[in-house]
């Protein structure tokens, strides 16, 4: 009874652990660096948006569902290894989380992964860097990767109509 | 004769309680004496443990701030330490939680960066943008490098 009550115990506290966001865990490790910048824009904020979004249908689309976002850059160009190695492990260590692509790029890697649960995605984490760079991007909330592409496929149409517009 | 006569009237006055503390005194330098007459021989050792007595007394007075306790004999100064040590305490202890709590607040995201929503949004655009075109581009997988760079999505946060 005494070891079943403990295993109790301890699976909610590392659940409770397990809870905190990549981004919490990151800065868990460096918050308290001044060459961070963290945005975080919370689920209230979010909600205000849905009015101001109304003549972007996709971007509506996109954000809908959403809980929170945050983003965590490097203002100092000299330590954007040192917090790229740092949330790279932290992303690989992390069980929950999948590798849904990677790119690599002469400027910038960039690594996305998910958390699913059960068979909705609930976490994205973008991390881009390379040497002199290093943005951390955390998404949490109902996410629609579906709709992130299409809005990509809507950013593709704009850009192609600038062009157009240019040329002319 | 006078000096036997004072004595006896010293005597009278101290068995009524009437004596003062200098007429004690010379009662018990004349009985600490040799030439005490034979009818008075009987209240030497009174005035003998007396004077005893007065002597111990004089000496505990005298020698009794070495003897107290540490604490109490420089208790004054203790007060002053334990009040200066509170505020320190009390002040440290404010500073730490505060510069916590502002840790905290930035790992665990309890305040919003902006107030505005305008701003709000303007990050979260480049946010999805960003993600998006991540993901769109390896969706296609458009392999050269010339055809992404083509379609450039908004300038993105680390420059």
């Amino acid at each position: 009874m005494n070891r079943l009550l403990l295993t109790f115990f301890i699976s909610i506290f590392t659940s409770a652990l397990s809870a905190q966001d990549i981004a919490a865990s990151f800065l868990d490790k460096h918050g308290k660096d001044e060459s961070l910048e963290v945005i975080t824009i919370g689920k209230k904020m979010l909600e205000m948006m849905t009015e101001l979004t109304a003549k972007d249908a996709e971007l509506q689309e996109a954000i809908k569902g959403l809980e929170s976002i945050r983003v965590v850059s490097a203002k100092d160009k000299n330590c954007g290894e040192k917090y790229y190695k740092t949330a790279y492990q932290l992303l690989q260590k992390n069980k929950d989380f999948e590798e849904l692509l990677t790119a690599r790029k002469a400027e910038e890697d960039t690594l996305i992964m998910i958390r699913e649960n059960r068979g909705k995605v609930k976490e994205l984490v973008l991390l881009a860097g390379k040497k002199e760079k290093f943005s951390l991007i955390c998404i949490v909330g109902n996410i629609d990767l579906k709709t992130l592409t299409k809005y990509a496929g809507k950013l593709k149409i704009d850009g192609l109509d600038k062009l157009s517009s240019i040329e002319e | 004769m006078s000096n036997k006569e004072d004595i006896r009237n010293l005597l009278e006055k101290y068995w009524n309680c009437e004596t003062s503390q200098e007429e004690e005194q010379i009662l018990f330098s004349f009985f600490s004496g040799e030439d005490i007459p034979g009818e008075w021989m009987k209240y030497k050792p009174l005035f003998s443990w007396k004077k005893r007595c007065l002597q111990e007394r004089a000496d505990k007075k005298l020698f009794s701030p070495f003897q107290k306790p540490f604490a109490i004999r420089f208790y004054p100064m203790i007060k002053v330490a334990a009040s200066i040590l509170l505020v320190l305490t009390v002040g440290v202890g404010a500073y730490t939680h505060y510069q916590q709590e502002k840790l905290m607040d930035r790992i665990f995201s309890e305040s919003e960066t902006y107030s505005d929503p305008e701003d709000a949004l303007r990050e979260t655009t480049k946010v999805i943008t960003k993600v998006s075109s991540v993901l769109g581009t390896e969706k296609e997988k458009i392999a050269p490098e010339e055809k992404t760079d083509s379609v450039k999505a908004p300038g993105i946060m680390t420059e």
